[in-house]
């Protein structure tokens, strides 16, 4: 068993207090009560940082804020009564757009006052890219590190372990939202913890066991009125309401797409052409401009729990007025993060699937945003592995979307690939990537050519790392 | 002079010289005493006096074979058979085993006190010896006494050095020779540069492996000199000449006084009080660690300088075994 040193340094310092006071006559013990007391206060203290420097908790936490939600009692009745009896983890399930995160986020925020903490986490990814991230998860103490842990498979269980025992100390509900994956290795670990978990996913969950399932459907016909209400910010036309009526039975009445439409009309835009794309018909309804277009179709291959906004316009050089119409528009989502000093910008699912069909971002459409990461991922060498990972899920997410990536940016991606060997992906047993496994092959294969062949790719990464230097 | 007083003409600059002049008159001082006649000597003449006066003033002869009949329960055969009592008389000799202690002391008529003066002043030694299979509550008691100095100096160890003992020192217990031995070894000049942040050799004799063993459960003859040196390692540095002398008490040995000797003449005890003294003037209201590092520095000039001097009697720290790693080194 792996010993603590710190530990046992205190209990040495405290076996050597009671010596001291035993042999108090001897010319170290301790001379006079003062002396006494001053060895024990610091004793106090030491053992005070020792068990401060121990603790485990969740660093940042959900803050839910108050939003536009209408009806769907049942459903949080239904969570509720899941909960209370036990049987969780709750799983909401349906198609995407349908209103399972906005059910979530309201239980969230309803029931704020009866948990200690809450964690808010889009599944991108499998657990252990999830709960591995000390960016998304983070946890007090408890940092990742090669040396001590390893794979980022032992680091995970380690982290779950943790987060069982701040699940045992705290109320705690953890929402993970968008949780779309079939099986996870790491899946009934996850579903033990003991806190509330609230999970959305657009599979039939019947599959995961352990756990109950909430069909989420439209909405009823008596929360619909309320619904457009709410959006429209009054008591729309008749016309208004007979457009609406029409929508509804040309969508089955999807809630997202409801939802926009009532916005659209609201804002006063044209009237949609009629279209056989769910994805025209989506973007249709607004008049977009080049450069808003350009945000839809970036942040379409940004990971689902979205990017920072200072990041974001940092490597895009997106236009502040471009972003908040469609922030006004309902297409981006915009989240306070830090108090107000930043936001995090993401697309509802249905809509990054949406904007990536109708807007098809290519690795030549989107290379200023790849050209900014690239700035920022050629200093990795500099960085820690914690400051590097604050840019890991979107590099990711670039390779998940452009897996040929073009022969004219290679050497943009040869940046973002030295990067990924930085942060020690390569030595990942189960890669994320086989496509780059590929790519690496390939590239492995030219530069062998090109050079006597002696030196592998990361050789090569090594010394022009040196020569850079 | 004491070195305070010292101390208040020289300042605290020259301090560690001061330190080093003091010990070396220390040991000057007791090694030139130790050429003088045994005190312990002259008490045994005046028990013997005392007999004769007792027994109508008889001559020595006389009264060597009246002890001799005594003693053993016959005429002696021989002239020479009363020769031996004549040489511990003189103090040439002395009994070569308790036994023949507890007969002359009875046949002197020594009081309880009196023959226990015999086996404790006279022959340096334990009042008691033990065996297995002999153990009684007295045994109990002393041996708890042991247990508990040992347990105490194992949980003095450094967690840095633990993890360097056997098994990662999770079982001290198997480790106290180890520490014992090397600890002992930082007590000697010659172990000046030794890195005290780490565990020496190991100890490889065999028959030092038993002998310690044996030692540590009290049994069989453990001189007073070895008691004492195992009394200060195993509670270094919460030692004072109170405690040590509480402790000799208590495991059946004469405590500490500076008019006895040991065997051979040699004043360990002066030494060793007036070593203890000079700690505690120098070391009271300092840190443990930084009093364990004073014990070890001054102790290993005292050996040095005793060792120039060819005395091995008064090198408290110095034992056999540790001569073959000398001699290894």
């Amino acid at each position: 068993m792996k010993k603590d040193m710190e530990r046992e340094l205190l209990n040495w310092r405290k076996r050597e207090f009671r010596l001291r006071k035993k042999y108090w006559d001897t010319p170290c013990g301790f001379q006079g009560r003062r002396e006494k007391r001053r060895c024990l206060e610091e004793l106090f203290r030491a053992e005070k940082e020792y068990w401060k420097k121990k603790e485990h908790r969740l660093e940042t936490c959900w803050e839910p804020e108050e939003e536009v939600f209408v009806g769907r009692e049942k459903y949080l009745e239904q969570i509720a009564e899941i909960f209370r009896g036990g049987k969780g983890p709750a799983v909401l399930y349906g198609i995407g757009g349908i209103g399972k995160t906005a059910i979530a986020r309201a239980y969230g925020f309803r029931r704020r006052d009866e948990y200690d903490a809450m964690l808010f986490l889009t599944c991108s990814g499998d657990f252990q890219m999830l709960f591995g991230d000390d960016e998304r998860v983070p946890v007090t103490n408890l940092r990742y590190s090669q040396d001590k842990y390893g794979n980022k498979g032992r680091y995970t269980r380690e982290k779950l372990r943790i987060l069982a025992g701040i699940g045992e100390k705290q109320r705690l509900l953890l929402i993970l939202d968008d949780c779309n994956m079939e099986k996870d290795r790491y899946m009934e670990q996850v579903f033990s913890l003991p806190c509330h978990i609230l999970v959305t996913t657009r599979r039939d969950p019947k599959g995961w066991g352990g756990c109950s399932a909430v069909r989420v459907e439209e909405l009823e016909r008596g929360e619909w009125e309320p619904f457009v209400r709410a959006y429209w910010g009054g008591e729309p036309g008749e016309k208004e309401w007979e457009e609406f009526s029409r929508y509804w039975g040309q969508v089955g009445g999807h809630t997202l797409f409801m939802m926009l439409k009532v916005r659209s009309a609201g804002a006063g835009s044209a009237e949609p052409e009629e279209t056989d794309t769910v994805a025209e018909k989506l973007f249709g309804a607004f008049l977009l401009k080049k450069q808003e277009k350009q945000i839809l179709r970036e942040l379409s291959i940004m990971p689902l729990q979205g990017i920072r906004e200072s990041l974001y316009r940092r490597v895009s050089g997106a236009d502040e007025r471009a972003l908040r119409h469609l922030e006004d528009c309902l297409l981006v989502s915009r989240r306070a993060v830090e108090e107000g000093r930043d936001y995090v910008l993401s697309l509802h699912p249905a809509i990054a699937e949406a904007a990536g069909k109708a807007f098809v971002p290519t690795p030549s459409n989107c290379r200023r945003m790849l050209r900014g990461f690239c700035e920022i991922a050629r200093n990795a060498w500099n960085c820690t592995c914690l400051e590097n990972q604050q840019i890991e899920p979107y590099v990711c997410a670039i390779f998940r979307a452009f897996p040929k990536p073009e022969a004219w940016l290679a050497r943009e991606f040869d940046v973002l690939y030295a990067w990924l060997w930085i942060q020690r992906y390569f030595k990942e047993e189960k890669g994320d990537f086989p496509c780059q496994k590929r790519w690496i092959g390939t590239i492995r294969e030219k530069w062998s050519r090109a050079r006597s062949g002696e030196k592998t790719v990361k050789d090569h990464l090594i010394d022009r790392e040196g020569r850079e230097r | 002079m004491t070195f305070a007083e010292i101390r208040g003409t020289c300042g605290v600059k020259n301090g560690e010289q001061d330190i080093e002049r003091i010990l070396a008159d220390l040991a000057e001082e007791c090694l030139e005493l130790g050429k003088k006649e045994r005190p312990e000597k002259r008490w045994l003449e005046q028990m013997y006096d005392r007999f004769r006066a007792a027994n109508g003033n008889m001559g020595k002869g006389a009264a060597d074979a009246l002890l001799y009949r005594r003693m053993y329960g016959a005429e002696p055969a021989k002239p020479s058979d009363t020769l031996k009592i004549r040489y511990w008389r003189t103090g040439r000799h002395l009994p070569v085993s308790r036994e023949q202690c507890g007969r002359l002391g009875k046949a002197l008529e020594l009081s309880g006190e009196e023959s226990v003066f015999l086996i404790q002043g006279c022959c340096d030694r334990c009042d008691r010896v033990f065996e297995a299979g002999e153990e009684d509550a007295e045994y109990r008691e002393r041996l708890a006494l042991l247990e508990e100095l040992k347990r105490e100096y194992l949980e003095k160890v450094h967690p840095a050095l633990q993890r360097q003992l056997y098994h990662s020192g999770t079982d001290l217990s198997r480790s106290l020779r180890h520490l014992y031995y090397t600890d002992a070894g930082s007590y000697l000049h010659f172990r000046e540069t030794e890195n005290r942040g780490s565990v020496g050799r190991h100890i490889s004799s065999i028959n030092y492996t038993s002998e310690f063993g044996r030692q540590m459960k009290l049994y069989g003859e453990i001189p007073r000199k070895t008691m004492i040196r195992h009394l200060l390692i195993f509670a270094s540095p919460f030692v004072n000449e109170k405690r040590v002398s509480a402790w000799l008490k208590r495991l059946g040995y004469l405590g500490l006084d500076k008019d006895h000797t040991q065997t051979d003449g040699s004043c360990l005890d002066r030494l060793l009080l007036g070593y203890l003294r000079l700690y505690e003037e120098c070391c009271t209201g300092k840190e443990p660690e930084e009093c364990r590092i004073w014990l070890r520095r001054s102790s290993r000039f005292l050996d040095g300088y005793l060792e120039e001097r060819k005395n091995a009697s008064l090198r408290l720290f110095y034992f056999k075994a540790l001569k073959y790693w000398e001699e290894a080194e």
